[in-house]
């Protein structure tokens, strides 16, 4: 039989110990840094969790959506079919929208439904709703589209559409690299990356009374759907309910996309008087929804004989799609993240975002910054290569150190972890003597006989081993922490209970649990002992969204602060211990509540319109080394094992954390290797889980994570951001290791078989 | 999807009598695992639905008289994998259904349904054309049995006449000296459909010859087909690699491919290459099988 | 000849009958008629494993199913598994190495696990990777999943 992934792992359960039992970085205090098990665990493992499309809504209506089939055209008009029965369904059209016709978000361009111009395949152009979904999607079949066409832009590069430009820069780059002794150039091009959430987008809508909706979703913002929803309804804030209900994963994916589901369910259950669902099934969650940008990175990297970096040039070129939805703050991160961390003295980052015919791209773990960093990673292990040192070696003496600055002119004064990643992931993996055996097995090959067969059944195969490093900002971009001024509660009720308010959303990170840590630790009380309010936008104040790997380090820093007024106002009362007195206190002063507001950062400056300053108040930082076996006779590239250490400011639960690095890591070997989306005239070909395929068990490598702590002093418990980070350096990990063991470099994600053997061809010269 | 009905058939006589009467609106059901995909995306509208898991015996696995193994069609993919008379007698058989995309989908997939189905990618009709198996089939003109090599006629289009019921399939148990091997290749994830599976059967001549041999592949063509012009080359011959590089060049030559998201035609082509010759070192290497 | 079938089966141990269009499958029958929310749907094509539950003792994806195939068999879910409420020891090991994330995939990866320890009570990692493989896991904790399978096996050693 063919062989088969994991030929190379060691079979054995003492294996798997290493990778799951290895002890959690340190600094546990008594209830943070330890891993308490996840809250709601027992619930999702007894299938008591209730996801949206669980709940039980008496008289709720289906509602299905009727989208485009062309990629830009004039809609001239609907007809619906005179045969059908009309009386038993609602139908919603553009005309019928109370407020206005756009989901709201940064640029507002995207209208909830068509109203006269198409401007993708699968973009919304009508609701339907019945009692059952057959006569629903029965009406929605029976609705023909009148259109004319129009011509439409595929090409990115073609488009004369911006949605953002950036210029990042210091120093003078033409001069850097004119004075440089070797200039090594390079283009790099990533596809679509699907988020692949299981749980499919879901949204069920309650009319009130007053015209006002209560939505119940699956999301990852609630106060975005909230505020989409009173503009394209009309509506008063206090008239919008958004709730949260159990998340069956997001990765950005759940960030702006619902509230177009909760707008078109809104506007059905407005219309139809009565509850309506909306529930994507697979197939139109993948041909409808948000993908990770596609994108050209093109590099110029002046080096010195000697190994210095004298300058980078890079420029970016994203495919934004019809609307702008989140993509000038992703074009933002990735051109930010451009250049890779490393100390360089004349820097130009270019980056532009590009409108085209297809379905609008958006936020997706990384947002931009695992495309550019790909590439930034792929040139300096080129780099390593044309000046024959070790990409180890290189990185050492390239990568940022306290007080070195970055191209947006931003000084890093601490917890810059990128030294001890490395350090601890070459150690980890065994990175040097691993790689000299692999340039031994390469040179033995390169000098067999042309035409000498090997004694292996199966030809030829080459092991190889890849290196990779990684930064990734915490938080929002530059002035967004500021504007947003999320705030965040703790409450001591009135019947002695301590409840966290919040809307940052569980969604499988593990922020129910990190969060109820953070200020059990704080009130110095059990995390048991604290509860967290429901998702709930009635209840619980808007503390932004939950992306950007900001819930631990913003949320989490404000409630720390709320907890400790909190506390003192207790212990002020009683003069005892929180712990021990406030069960008692409640039922002399009641109910206390403190609000924490965002303020800022110490000493974090940024200019928008010149995109110069401290990008983000502390970066997290991240190395991975990945081996690989290449067939060199098929192309197929196997992923034995990835070794990721990242330094992440303060571990608060270790095995969330590590949760975190190894689901992160998998995606990026997904990325780098088997997820591809492909398009043709703006639609996407394999749009269904059995064409679009994500990594099985059997596939996984092997994962080893481990945490590192470089503490962050701008946060009260020292904690940068996770979430994205593994999805920044897996990918260029992987890359490198097929490099390494084929000698040939791959430029495109993902190194499919047919890439890697048309790579192979073209380095031995074949055909 | 319309309303239709379903009906359990009690005996095989039942089913064909409902297929008879209902024409092109009844559809047989077997284990389900493509048929309710093709009702859910519209690629089959039935108005009865001819359900056969409740024909008694239908999923016996038997040595018959002939020392044939008989498999009923009704017999589920992991039911054959762990059977103890296929592992005897057709461990190589037993090893490709258990490859078939995951454990859940072999506790429902069934033989017959496997076969009526003709999905050029599915994995047992390589092996089983290398077997030289045939399908038992009933309908309105009684029973017949069909070689396998005559039984795939295009995509989903079997030699089974309108009306006509997959019942079994038959192989005759192979002597100890004739050697298999089997690759599904397989680059995505160990759930995806093959991008190339290669079946091969050797049929060594005591003086080192190859007497007989048979080259099957699926996954790269309308229908899974043998690579006879390869088979050709070899029969007769005292193998070597020289020889064998050659015959897998005829294979590749052989298979008409098309485009999707496993690869272009001219990457199948080529796989198809690298897989039968991969195939036949297998099948020809010394002393142990490898699987 | 009806458009509906009556459906009888014993659901977790209990005898249900239900009266449904033919073309239901078992897994909508389940979430929508017998109101058993536990058995998830992602892919409504046979891909992911969330929908898993056991037939007759087998584990199947119930979205490929017909309900009314499921006719006076045995059919259980992960509401059917775990006695008196408390955990069952193998959702207790998930629970204790991490293996949940966003939880969409943990009813059937947990129908599934059961599956196979039945099946194979000491398993090999590559027993527990085959016996899981297409059980798909978004979050990536594959190995935390494993080692859960494992340490339910009663390699307590496994998790440190």
């Amino acid at each position: 039989m063919a062989p088969r992934r994991g030929d190379s792992r060691a079979d054995s359960r003492a294996d798997l110990a290493a990778t799951v039992g290895r002890p959690p970085a340190a600094s546990a205090g008594t209830v943070v840094g330890r891993s308490l098990p996840r809250r709601e665990g027992p619930a999702k493992l007894t299938g008591a969790a209730r996801y949206t499309d669980d709940l039980i809504v008496p008289g709720a209506w289906f509602g299905f959506t009727l989208r485009s089939t062309e990629a830009h055209a004039r809609l001239l008009g609907l007809e619906l079919d005179p045969a059908f029965d009309w009386s038993r369904v609602v139908v919603v059209t553009a005309a019928e929208i109370p407020g206005e016709n756009v989901v709201h978000l940064m640029a507002d361009d995207q209208p909830a439904l068509v109203a006269d111009v198409i401007r993708h395949v699968a973009e919304p152009v009508a609701l339907v709703a019945a009692a059952d979904p057959a006569t629903a999607r029965a009406a929605r079949d029976a609705i023909r589209l009148r259109t004319e066409p129009l011509p439409a832009i595929l090409d990115p590069l073609a488009s004369e559409r911006a949605f953002a430009r950036y210029e990042i820069g210091r120093g003078d780059v033409e001069a850097g690299l004119a004075a440089a002794d070797l200039v090594v150039e390079g283009t790099y091009r990533v596809g679509y990356q699907e988020q692949l959430y299981l749980e499919p987008q879901a949204m069920i809508a309650v009319p009130g009374e007053d015209r006002g909706v209560t939505v119940h979703g699956s999301l990852q913002c609630p106060y975005y759907v909230h505020a989409a929803l009173a503009r394209a309804l009309g509506l008063a804030g206090e008239q919008v309910v958004v709730i949260q209900e159990e998340t069956g994963g997001g990765f950005g994916g759940k960030e702006e996309y619902p509230s177009m589901l909760a707008i078109h369910a809104s506007l059905l259950a407005l219309r139809a008087g009565r509850p309506v669902r909306i529930v994507y099934d697979r197939h139109e969650d993948v041909a409808a929804t948000t993908k990770r940008h596609p994108a050209v990175v093109t590099h110029r990297t002046g080096v010195t004989r000697d190994g210095r970096l004298v300058a980078q040039d890079v420029d970016v070129v994203m495919d934004a799609g019809a609307y702008a939805t989140l993509s000038p703050v992703v074009l933002s991160r990735g051109a930010i993240h451009a250049a890779g961390p490393y100390a360089c003295p004349n820097v130009r980052i270019r980056a532009r975002t590009m409108a085209t015919n297809t379905p609008p791209n958006g936020a997706f773990r990384g947002f931009g910054a695992p495309q550019t960093e790909f590439a930034a990673e792929t040139q300096v292990n080129r780099v390593a290569e044309a000046l024959g040192v070790s990409p180890l070696e290189l990185r050492r003496r390239w990568a940022y150190r306290p007080g070195d600055v970055t191209p947006t002119g931003q000084v890093l004064r601490e917890s810059v972890g990128a030294g001890v990643v490395l350090e601890r992931v070459a150690e980890a993996a065994d990175y040097e003597p691993v790689r000299a055996r692999t340039a031994e097995a390469r040179m033995a090959r390169a000098t067999r006989p042309a035409g000498a067969r090997t004694d292996r059944l199966d030809g030829r195969t080459a092991h190889g081993i890849g290196l990779a490093l990684a930064w990734h900002g915490a938080g929002f971009t530059g002035a967004g922490e500021r504007f947003l001024a999320s705030v965040a509660g703790v409450e001591r009720s009135a019947d002695g209970q301590v409840l966290v308010y919040t809307d940052s959303t569980e969604i499988g990170q593990g922020a129910r649990t990190v969060l109820s840590q953070l200020v059990a630790e704080a009130l110095g009380v059990p995390a048991e002992a604290v509860e967290v309010a429901p998702g709930d936008t009635s209840v619980v104040p808007n503390s932004g969204p939950t992306v950007a790997s900001r819930t631990t380090m913003v949320v989490g820093g404000l409630l720390i602060r709320a907890a400790e007024r909190l506390r003192a106002d207790v212990e002020a009362r009683t003069g005892a211990p929180f712990a021990t007195s406030y069960r008692t206190d409640a039922a002399q002063a009641g109910r206390v509540r403190f609000d924490e507001q965002f303020e800022g950062y110490p000493g974090i400056v940024w200019d928008d319109a010149t995109h110069r300053g401290d990008a983000y108040p502390a970066y997290s930082w991240a190395a991975a080394v990945a081996e690989v076996d290449v067939d060199l006779d098929t192309g197929e590239v196997r992923v034995g094992s990835v070794v990721a250490a990242d330094e992440i400011g303060r571990v608060v639960n270790p095995v969330l954390a590590a949760g975190q690095v190894e689901g992160g890591t998998l995606q990026a070997v997904g990325y780098a290797t088997i997820e591809e989306l492909q398009a043709r005239d703006g639609r996407y070909l394999n749009d269904r889980l059995a064409t679009y395929l994500v990594p099985t068990a059997v596939d996984a490598p092997r994962i080893e994570a481990i945490l590192l702590e470089e503490p962050f002093a701008g946060a009260p418990h020292r904690a940068k951001g996770l979430g994205e980070l593994p999805m920044d350096v897996g990918a260029p990990a992987v890359i490198d290791a097929i490099h390494d063991a084929t000698g040939a470099w791959i430029a495109e994600l993902p190194a499919t078989p047919e890439r890697v053997l048309a790579a192979l061809e073209a380095r031995e010269g074949r055909r | 999807m319309r309303p239709f009905s379903y009906v359990p058939a009690a005996s095989l006589e039942e089913a064909v009598g409902v297929l008879a009467r209902h024409g092109d609106e009844a559809h047989l059901l077997a284990g389900g695992t493509s048929f309710v995909l093709l009702l859910q995306q519209g690629l089959v509208d039935p108005g009865v639905v001819v359900g056969l898991s409740s024909v008694p015996g239908l999923n016996t696995i038997e040595r018959d008289g002939a020392g044939q193994l008989r498999i009923g069609a009704m017999a589920t993919l992991g039911r054959i994998e762990g059977d103890p008379l296929v592992r005897d007698a057709l461990p190589c058989l037993s090893e490709v259904v258990g490859r078939v995309a995951t454990v859940r989908i072999r506790n429902q997939a069934t033989i017959g349904g496997n076969l009526a189905h003709a999905d050029p990618a599915q994995d047992p009709p390589p092996i089983l054309l290398a077997l030289d198996a045939v399908v038992e089939a009933i309908g309105p003109s009684g029973r017949r049995t069909i070689p396998l090599d005559s039984f795939f006629v295009d995509v989903f289009e079997t030699a089974l006449a309108p009306g006509e019921i997959l019942t079994a399939v038959r192989v005759a148990a192979p002597s100890p000296a004739i050697r298999f091997a089997t690759v599904k290749f397989l680059p995505r994830t160990v759930d995806d459909f093959a991008t190339v599976t290669v079946a091969v059967r050797i049929d060594p001549s005591p003086d080192g010859r190859v007497a007989d041999l048979r080259i099957a592949l699926g996954a790269v063509a309308p229908v899974p087909l043998r690579a006879v012009a390869a088979e050709n080359a070899i029969r007769g011959h005292v193998p070597d690699e020289a020889l064998l590089a050659g015959a897998a060049e005829l294979a590749r030559d052989a298979v008409d491919p098309f485009d999707d998201v496993r690869g272009s035609a001219d990457y199948k082509r080529e796989m198809t290459r690298v897989w039968t010759l991969r195939a036949l070192r297998r099948a020809l290497a010394p002393s142990e099988r490898v699987a | 000849m009806s458009e509906t079938a009556r459906v009888s089966l014993t659901l977790n141990g209990e005898p249900r009958t239900v009266e449904i269009g033919a073309g239901r499958t078992l897994l909508d029958t389940l979430r929508w008629e017998l109101d058993l929310t536990g058995t998830k749907e992602c892919c409504a094509a046979g891909e992911c494993g969330a929908c898993t539950v056991y037939l007759d003792g087998e584990a199947v994806n119930s979205c490929l199913v017909l309900a009314a195939e499921a006719d006076g068999r045995e059919v259980t879910t992960i509401e059917g598994l775990g006695s008196g409420g408390r955990l069952s020891r193998l959702q207790e090991a998930f629970l204790e190495t991490g293996a949940i994330q966003c939880g969409f995939c943990i009813p059937g990866m947990v129908v599934a696990a059961d599956a196979l320890l039945r099946e194979t009570p000491r398993p090999t990692l590559d027993e527990v990777l085959q016996g899981l493989s297409g059980n798909l896991c978004r979050c990536g904790g594959y190995t935390r999943i494993c080692a859960a399978v494992l340490r339910a096996a009663g390699a307590a050693d496994v998790t440190g």
